[in-house]
Formats: C-alpha cells, sequence, structure tokens
C-alpha cells in the first residue's frame, strides 16, 4: 500500500473539469514523477492533495489517513511538503528565516514563551537555528544564510524552495517543476540532490517536463492528459506506450 | 565569516543595547533640563501614541494587515478605564490589564469571524465599518456619555503615591512606551514574529509551510489591539476626559500616516512618526487650518520620494539596512 | 389607499435618482479598481471637485445645464488624469498597500483644501432649470428629476457603449483583465490607464452635478458621506463588475428612501455600517461575483 493514495480524485472549475477521476499511488521511499503536457492538471492535484484548492470529490489518503477537510497547515504538519512552480518564497526575508519559517510546524514556543525568553524558547531557537544551517548546507546554499531571498539566482531560489520545505521535516515532499528553467549541469546537480533526499527515507512526488530528467530520476511515473490518467508505470516503458506519444505530440 | 549565533539570537540587544541604554538615559534626563510644561506634554502624548503606533506597525508592518480599527481598541481601553475610574472607582492596577483584556476580546470576536472569510483590503474595509460602529455606540449609548464623552476621571495611583504632574506623568508613560518597544521587538524576532513575516509575505504559502493562519492572524490582531487598549487607558488617565471624537476611523488613518511616514518595517520608525505627528501640529499652529492639508502632503511626499519611510528598517534578520528593495550592509 | 400610494411611488421615484447618483461613483470606482487593483479613496473627492467646478460654472458663467454638466465632467476628468500621473504612476511597482495610502493622502489634500476655499457649511446651487412638476399617469414626476434621470442615462448607455464598441473601451476591458497580456497584444497600458482614470473621475464629475442640483447644494465634505455609500453600493454589486454598481446603487438608494422613516437618526451612521459589515461578511463578492478571489 503506497504512502499517498489518491482515488477517484476530481476537480470542477465552474465547468471546467481540472481533474478527472484520477486514481494512483506513491509507494514510501520512492520517487515519482507526473508527466503530462501543459493544462493536464498536473499542479492542480498538488494543490489539491495540500489543501490549497478543495476538491469536488474523490479521496486523499495519506498514511491511511484521510485528508479531508483538513487545512493546510495540518496537512503539512501530517508530514506532506511542498515547492511552487512560479517560485513563492518569502521575498523580502533572509534565506535563512525563510528556512526557519519552514520549521513552524515542528516547533512550538508561544507568545507568551516568547516574550519572557524562557529557557525552553531558548533551546528551541537554538535548536531551530542549527537545524536550519543543517537544511541550508544540505542544498549549499549555507553561504547565503544572510542574504535576501530576492537577491539569490533564480536556481539558488529553487534550492531555497527545497530547503524550506525539507525544513518542515516531510515524509512526503513535492516538487512542482522543480528543474524547469536550468542547464544541464543545474539539472545534474538536482538529480544528485533528489537523490540524497530519498537515500534519507522520504518519497518524492515530483512534475516535471523534461523526460530525460524525468527517466534519470524517476522510479515510477504517471501520465496525465486533459485531467485524467492516461498511463502509469516504469520509466523506460511508459514513455513508449502510443497514448504517452499522442498526448506529447499529436496524433500522427 | 559571519558570527550568525549571536546576530541571529538577539541582533537589537547586540548592537542595539548600548544606544538604548543611552537612548533612555537621554530620555530620562530630558524633563530635567527641559522642563517647559508645553514639551513634557507633546512627550507624554508622543510616548502614548508611540504605543499604538507600534503595536500598529506589528500589524501592518510585520503581518501585512492594513487596519482602519485601531483608533476604535484605543476608545475601547480609554472607554472601559473612564467608566472603570468614574462608575466603580477602580484602582489603576486594575484598570489598565482589565482595559488590555476587554480590547483583546472585541479583537479576538471581531477577528474570529471577520478573518474566517475577509482577506486584504476586504478585511480593510470590514475594519472600517468596525471603528465607526464603536463611534457610533460611543456617541449614542448614554451610560458611555453620549457625545459628551466621559469626564473628571482621577488621577492613577500606584500603591499610595500619586501621579499628577506632568513629570511623573512623563516617566509614567515613558516606561510603558520602553516596555512596549521592547516586547514588540522580542515578538517580531521570535518564532511567533516569524509565522506573522510568513503571512505578510505570502499567505496561502505561510498555510503550506505549517502557519495556521486564520490563528496567527487573529493572534496579531488581539495583541495589537491590547497595546492599543492599554494606551487608551494612559490617555484616559492623563486627559482625565474623553470624548468620542478622539477615536474615530480618522484617528486610525492618522496612526496610519504616522507609521508609513516613520517608518515601514522599523519599529524604531513608528516612534518617530508618532513624534512628528505630535509636534508638528504645535509648531503648524500657526498655519491653522492648513494643517490637515500638509498632514495630506507629507504622506504623499513620503510615499512618492521615500515609500519606506523615514527610518530605514534595520533589518534586524541580517544586520542590514533594507532600503527600497536594495541591501546595503 | 390613492394619495399613498402616490407617496411611495413619489419615494421611489426619488430614491432611484439618488440611487443612480451612486451608481454613477460607484461605476468610476469600479473602473478604477478594475484596472488598477485599487480602492482608491480619493475618488469621492474628485466627485466634490466636479460638484464644485459645475457650480463654478453655473454661478460664473450663467452656463446651461449641458455645460454645467460639461464643464464638471472635463474639470473632474481632468484631476483624474493629473492624479493618475502624480499620484499612482510613479509608484506603479509599489505593492497595492503603498498606493492606497496614496489614494488616502489625496484624499486628504482634496478635502481640505475644498474646506479651506469653502468652508464647512454648504454652498447653494444655483437652479439649472425652472421648477416644474409634471403630472404622468398618477404620480408626480418634477422637471428636474426628469432631468437627471434622462443625463444619467445617457451617461450609462454612452458607457456602455464605449466600453464595448470602441476600441479605446476594449483596450480599457482589456487591461482590467490581464496587464501584462495588453500589453503584450500592443495596448499602451500606460495610456489606457490615464484614460479610464479620466474617465472614471469624469463619471464622478457628473454625479456631482446632479447631487447638487438635486439638492440644490454642494458642500465640501459630501464626498465622504457619498463614498461610504457608494462603497456600499460597489460590495452590494460586486467589485469588480460594472452592471452590479449600477443594480447596487440603485438597491442602495431604495433601501435608504424607504428606510429613512423608520430609524432614528443618531443612530443611523452605525446601522448604515453595521449591514454593510453584514454585507461582507455574507457576500463579500456581491451579486454579481466577477473578483474570481483567487485563493491562489
Amino acid at each position: 500500500m503506497g504512502i499517498l493514495q489518491v482515488e477517484r480524485l476530481t476537480k470542477k472549475f465552474g465547468g471546467l473539469l481540472a481533474v478527472d477521476n484520477c486514481t494512483f499511488d506513491v509507494e514510501a521511499g520512492t520517487i515519482c514523477s507526473i508527466i503530462g503536457p501543459n493544462g493536464a492538471g498536473k499542479t492542480t492535484i498538488f494543490n489539491l492533495i495540500s489543501g490549497i484548492t478543495r476538491k469536488t470529490s474523490g479521496s486523499v489518503l495519506f498514511n491511511n489517513t484521510s485528508l479531508d477537510d483538513l487545512e493546510t497547515h495540518e496537512i503539512t504538519k501530517c508530514g506532506i511538503g511542498r515547492t511552487f512552480q512560479n517560485i513563492r518564497l518569502f521575498k523580502e526575508v533572509t534565506v535563512l528565516e525563510n528556512c526557519k519559517i519552514g520549521q513552524h510546524s515542528r516547533t512550538k514556543a508561544g507568545l507568551l514563551a516568547s516574550l519572557l525568553r524562557s529557557k525552553s524558547q531558548r533551546h528551541e531557537e537554538q535548536d531551530i537555528l542549527d537545524e536550519t544551517i543543517k537544511f541550508l548546507q544540505f542544498v549549499g546554499l549555507d553561504r547565503f544564510r544572510d542574504e535576501l531571498a530576492m537577491n539569490l539566482s533564480y536556481g539558488d531560489q529553487r534550492r531555497l524552495e527545497i530547503a524550506r520545505a525539507l525544513a518542515t521535516k516531510p515524509q512526503l515532499l513535492m516538487l512542482d517543476e522543480p528543474n524547469s528553467g536550468m542547464n544541464t549541469h543545474e539539472t545534474f546537480q538536482l538529480v544528485e540532490l533528489l537523490r540524497k533526499i530519498r537515500e534519507l527515507g522520504m518519497t518524492i512526488l515530483l512534475i516535471s517536463h523534461q523526460m530525460k530528467f524525468v527517466q534519470d530520476i524517476s522510479d515510477y511515473i504517471i501520465v496525465l492528459n486533459y485531467g485524467k490518467v492516461i498511463a502509469e508505470g516504469n520509466p523506460t516503458e511508459v514513455i513508449k506506450r502510443e497514448e504517452v506519444i499522442e498526448a506529447y505530440l499529436g496524433k500522427a | 565569516m559571519i558570527n550568525t549565533n549571536k546576530t541571529d539570537r538577539y541582533p537589537f540587544f547586540n548592537s542595539g543595547i548600548f544606544y538604548g541604554c543611552m537612548l533612555v538615559l537621554f530620555l530620562g534626563l530630558v524633563p530635567v533640563i527641559f522642563s517647559n510644561p508645553y514639551f513634557l506634554r507633546m512627550a507624554i502624548l508622543t510616548f502614548i501614541f508611540s504605543i499604538l503606533t507600534m503595536s500598529l506597525s506589528l500589524l501592518l508592518d510585520f503581518t501585512g494587515i492594513i487596519s482602519l480599527g485601531h483608533g476604535a481598541f484605543f476608545g475601547i481601553g480609554a472607554y472601559t478605564t473612564g467608566i472603570l475610574c468614574t462608575k466603580m472607582e477602580s484602582p489603576f492596577l486594575l484598570s489598565l490589564p482589565i482595559s488590555g483584556v476587554v480590547a483583546i476580546i472585541v479583537a479576538i470576536a471581531f477577528g474570529a469571524l471577520t478573518f474566517r472569510t475577509l482577506k486584504g483590503l476586504y478585511f480593510t474595509l470590514a475594519s472600517w465599518a468596525m471603528g465607526e460602529i464603536a463611534v457610533s455606540i460611543y456617541m449614542n449609548v448614554e451610560y458611555l456619555g453620549g457625545t459628551n464623552g466621559i469626564r473628571a476621571i482621577p488621577l492613577p495611583s500606584i500603591m499610595g503615591f500619586t501621579i499628577s504632574s506632568d513629570i511623573s506623568f512623563y516617566y509614567f508613560t515613558l516606561i510603558f512606551a520602553i516596555l512596549t518597544l521592547i516586547s514588540i521587538e522580542l515578538i517580531v524576532l521570535s518564532r511567533i514574529g516569524r509565522a506573522f513575516i510568513g503571512i505578510r509575505e505570502e499567505p496561502v504559502v505561510a498555510g503550506v509551510m505549517g502557519v495556521n493562519v486564520y490563528l496567527f492572524q487573529i493572534l496579531s490582531f488581539a495583541t495589537a489591539a491590547f497595546y492599543a487598549g492599554m494606551a487608551g487607558n494612559l490617555y484616559a488617565y492623563y486627559e482625565s476626559f474623553i470624548s468620542p471624537k478622539s477615536f474615530t476611523v480618522w484617528e486610525s488613518i492618522f496612526l496610519l500616516c504616522m507609521v508609513i511616514v516613520g517608518g515601514r518595517r522599523s519599529i524604531i520608525g513608528s516612534v518617530v512618526g508618532a513624534a512628528i505627528f505630535t509636534f508638528l501640529p504645535e509648531l503648524l499652529r500657526v498655519v491653522g487650518e492648513y494643517r490637515e492639508i500638509i498632514y495630506g502632503c507629507i504622506l504623499l511626499a513620503t510615499i512618492l520620494f521615500r515609500p519606506t519611510g523615514l527610518i530605514p528598517a534595520y533589518h534586524f534578520l541580517s544586520r542590514r539596512t533594507y532600503y527600497n528593495g536594495h541591501t546595503t550592509s | 389607499m390613492l394619495p399613498v400610494f402616490k407617496l411611495l411611488i413619489d419615494q421611489i421615484a426619488n430614491a432611484l435618482v439618488v440611487g443612480l447618483t451612486y451608481a454613477l461613483v460607484a461605476l468610476g470606482f469600479n473602473l478604477i479598481f478594475g484596472i488598477m487593483r485599487l480602492l482608491h479613496f480619493a475618488h469621492f473627492e474628485v466627485y466634490m471637485v466636479g460638484a464644485f467646478g459645475g457650480l463654478m460654472a453655473a454661478t460664473y458663467l450663467k452656463a446651461n445645464i449641458f455645460i454645467v454638466f460639461l464643464s464638471a465632467m472635463v474639470s473632474a476628468g481632468c484631476l483624474g488624469v493629473i492624479i493618475e500621473k502624480v499620484g499612482f504612476y510613479p509608484i506603479r511597482k509599489e505593492p497595492v498597500e503603498t498606493q492606497l495610502f496614496s489614494s488616502i493622502a489625496i484624499a486628504i489634500i482634496l478635502q481640505n483644501a475644498a474646506l479651506i476655499i469653502w468652508g464647512t457649511q454648504w454652498t447653494p446651487f444655483p437652479e439649472l432649470l425652472t421648477d416644474k412638476t409634471y403630472s404622468i399617469f398618477w404620480f408626480n414626476i418634477s422637471r428636474v428629476q426628469l432631468a437627471v434621470f434622462g443625463i444619467v442615462i445617457l451617461i450609462l448607455a454612452g458607457m456602455r457603449y464605449a466600453l464595448y464598441n470602441t476600441k479605446l473601451g476594449i483596450s480599457v476591458r482589456a487591461v482590467s483583465f490581464n496587464r501584462d497580456a495588453a500589453t503584450l497584444m500592443g495596448i499602451n497600458t500606460n495610456t489606457t490607464i490615464s484614460i479610464c482614470f479620466g474617465l472614471a473621475s469624469a463619471l464622478a464629475g457628473a454625479a456631482g452635478v446632479v447631487m447638487g442640483m438635486y439638492y440644490h447644494m454642494v458642500w465640501p465634505l459630501m464626498g465622504a458621506t457619498t463614498g461610504l455609500k457608494a462603497i456600499i453600493a460597489v460590495i452590494i454589486g460586486g467589485i469588480g463588475s460594472l452592471p452590479g454598481s449600477v443594480v447596487g446603487g440603485l438597491i442602495l438608494g431604495l433601501s435608504e428612501g424607504l428606510a429613512a422613516g423608520f430609524i432614528s437618526s443618531t443612530w443611523r451612521e452605525g446601522i448604515a455600517f453595521a449591514i454593510f459589515f453584514l454585507v461582507l461578511l455574507i457576500k463579500p463578492s456581491g451579486l454579481f461575483a466577477v473578483q474570481k478571489d483567487d485563493k491562489y
């Protein structure tokens, strides 16, 4: 049984059927990619899972618990972290602070404790700092820790997004187009990073367009078109399937 | 290599603690040097208003909530104090916290109702409605004195010592202003403050990063209201007379002006803003009716030429000064 | 039975005229919101300036009704363009709240300037039309009401035509919808925004004259009073929806007219705001929900 079980997930925006009865499982500890042409509904599925968008029908089970009616922050607390397609960092805040905010749900200092600077609060702050530095070192951004997020290069911003998502200490990491805009070298570094994350025991669900990247990294591929799952399976054999080629290139 | 450990935990205290002490010392000696009662009065009002502006800054600059209701909470605190003191002979040590608590209760009620569905400018409009409704209540309810307000509020006394002179009020309000400054800085530099900032920057993403946005918006709103309520308490004691006209939505706008002109993202800036707009009316007394236009012009000029306000944000999170989107060390 | 009925019709006719005024102001407000995502509070002061502009034309130029309207609309329109160029264009890149405060600052300046020049009391608005009452069917309608009705309908129709059938109007709607896409389509966004501002302000100016004509007076604080009502009209009809503002204005005018008799005057403000608050809570997007409130 997978760590994430999506069953008959559907989302209608008025008359538009964005996600149509999608059913798939994601196995724990694997890297699973969702691919498909633009507008296929990939990001919408992410939004549905993370609770940003309300689903029309269907169910999402994470670790066998239903995510129905949970708020976004509660879903994050369950163990799902994500990044965004159009980078949505906290721009006017430093790299370090961006990452620290990610740890919010794993810490608990309240207003009173913060005002009185109790011993436990100060310890917690030190822990947060140490952990954050570790996350930044993990993605290779430690030297930028005091830089404002908006001053980072594009590639570094993408890495910061991942660091911030990692700071939520997820079991499932959802990455929306993590390699878009990257050149070959950067993509190679990203592949290394993702493998390291998998080694830590996390499950990765990612959305991407680039076939080579997807083939290099994925254990499993799900193909979406017009909101429907049209194919899924092993990377090498899925891309050879007729429906998939047709979805990307059109009928011959 | 930047020594992050010290900087991150208490950057304000790290570099500012020395200057802070100097400033406090200076402010403490001021009444000895300038004992002009007029000047003292301006200073006292500045301290009271700075409590309002600093708390508004927490709401506006650090949580991104534009509220036109801050004047209402100022009024709630003042009226609570007025009623407690004139009708129930309450001592200062009780009226102060009660004023704050009443403000918190109203803030939580309003916030819980409003933050559920209203975001951004819609919330601003709702806060405007709240402010107007509050004034309407002050003016129409007999128990609250109606349009005449409440008069003859007795002087505060702490453990037998009555605060009556200008000088004692000066130190009295100064202490509270300093406490407010320190406490709000502490909040901003904590996990709570980080959550607020996340909400300011990207509310949806903050939620995805684990922040209970709804709860924290209410928290920020209620905290700011608490300070405003206490400021109202001090104001009621000092003026010993309060009228509904002091707590209208225009007051709220006035407070916003102070925060904007004084400095966005800077808590000290809010104090400066309060000082400017407290002393300015007196300096401008000669031009009488042109006062309001000058305020408008100052606000407009600030927005057009220096949108971040007078005091650039001491970017405490990185020990750099943040100005107009660029950092300089 | 019949006299009560007549009274009711009179009230309704009255309320409709007032409602149309709110609709005009709300329309301009919505246009600006659509194109800039800005709650332009100073819009109501422009309305007030337009009223005074009309006053000047009527008093000093002894102009007829059409010239008065024209001069009000032109002066308000020009003021609107100036405001846009000075107060908003330079800070276009800033977050919305900064622009909001700019609008507030301009509102403060305009309102107090008017207070200085004309004082707090009202100034009488000259009679532009001889007061004559017509009897149509079973109710009375005054010449003023008829004229106002006609002019406002004309203006609204003209607006609708302009927005949907002229190149400029389509540009305005395009820029409201998606500014970047509009630029890519070759639309000069800056000019379009300026013109939109001018247009919206001109509408407000016309509304100012209507108010002046109808109540026979203008006063510097009239912008603030009407502003609240126009905002309520916009909320009822739905921010961003142009037909919504018209409907909202009419609804508000009607409810105001009918409720005026029943509620004690001291609580009136408070109750108006309480209703405003309720409307915000229950259906913030208004009747014609257009702004897809992006949770994203």
